[in-house]
């Protein structure tokens, strides 16, 4: 396992369950949520993956999947963003989220989700103030649950019939979910623009800086 | 903080246990959430069929490591109504009190304690100073 690394078969153009997870050491006591927001405050919306650009029709433009329950039909990124909790979302706070499960996970459960970065023509160039955080809302009524962040980890060898699950470092210091071009490299993690229009990002990588 | 009031004239808060670990044998008269800046106010729920308690949190793979409580939340079931009453208690001290058909629910069936429903109508409100009995603690 090694960070940097892209997971696999991540992005819109993928029916794969195995692509990112999370795990509960405690029991919940509801299905927990995908969410995003600006930063680790929680509290606000405004970098441009939530306000979208005029190339994109002025949607969110990073969208989520759950995949805990099933495998999603390859496609599966939403024209437009579905108000409150949904499947397939594109993530906005508590405007447009997504409902991780719908078995409430015990002790040692896992859920599972995909992300897509639609990159519209007109995206802000350099992106340091385009996305913010990803974010899992949970409820529980006994111990505070640990929650350990994963992703399928191709470099690990990690695929979608025997997935390598390599875990995420928070904090300050921590890694970072990125958009990537097709045939990116640990050295060289970029994202090109279209000329026209939008496209999706072929790869999903977990970086450090 | 929480605090559950069972018919036996016995209490537990979350200072000496998980909610999860209260006996099931014993039915609750009541249930209580003290306010996180107003110590002397206690949110109670009493005269229900069942009770339940959780807290709300956020966590984020970057940014800050700690998982962010963002709420405590108390609720109570009226089965013959069919109707639910909740109490959220966000650590800004914002109260929000809501009602809903129990069908749904959206929590663990597990976290539901049965009340002993008593002579008195439902009620909500402001319980008595309780705290030179039990301070309220962060939790």
């Amino acid at each position: 396992m090694s960070i940097p690394s892209n997971a696999a078969n991540a992005g819109n153009n993928s029916s794969a369950q195995n692509v990112f997870r999370i795990q509960f050491s405690q029991s919940l006591s509801a299905n927990p949520t995908l969410e995003s927001w600006d930063d680790s405050t929680f509290s606000t919306n405004a970098r441009e993956q939530f306000t979208g650009t005029a190339g994109n029709g002025n949607i969110p433009y990073v969208s989520a999947v759950a995949t805990t329950d099933s495998a999603p039909i390859a496609a599966w990124k939403p024209a437009s963003p579905v108000a409150g909790g949904a499947v397939a979302n594109r993530l906005k706070g508590l405007t447009n989220f997504v409902n991780l499960s719908t078995i409430i996970p015990v002790a040692g459960a896992t859920v599972r989700y995909n992300l897509d970065f639609e990159i519209p023509f007109d995206a802000t160039v350099p992106s340091t103030n385009t996305f913010g955080v990803l974010a899992c809302r949970f409820s529980f009524s006994g111990a505070t649950p640990t929650l350990t962040w994963q992703f399928n980890d191709v470099s690990a060898g990690g695929t979608e019939g025997a997935p390598q699950w390599t875990t995420l470092t928070p904090g300050a210091a921590g890694n970072f979910i990125r958009p990537a071009d097709a045939g990116t490299t640990s050295a060289n993690v970029i994202v090109t623009k279209p000329t026209s229009g939008v496209i999706d990002a072929a790869q999903v990588w977990v970086t450090n800086t | 903080m929480w605090m559950a009031n069972f018919e036996d004239g016995s209490s537990e808060s979350s200072k000496k246990a998980f909610w999860t670990q209260l006996p099931r044998g014993k039915r609750m008269s009541g249930l209580q959430l003290s306010h996180p800046y107003l110590p002397k106010l206690w949110l109670c729920l009493n005269g229900y069929d069942k009770y339940y308690f959780t807290q709300e949190a956020i966590a984020s793979p970057s940014g800050t490591q700690t998982i962010s409580i963002i709420a405590e939340v108390i609720g109570a079931h009226d089965v013959k109504l069919g109707i639910g009453v909740e109490i959220r208690l966000a650590r800004t001290g914002n109260v929000n009190v809501r009602t809903y058909p129990m069908s749904i629910f959206k929590y663990s069936p597990e976290i539901l304690y049965d009340g002993n429903r008593g002579a008195k109508e439902p009620e909500m409100g402001v319980m008595e100073d309780r705290s030179s009995a039990e301070q309220p603690a962060a939790s």
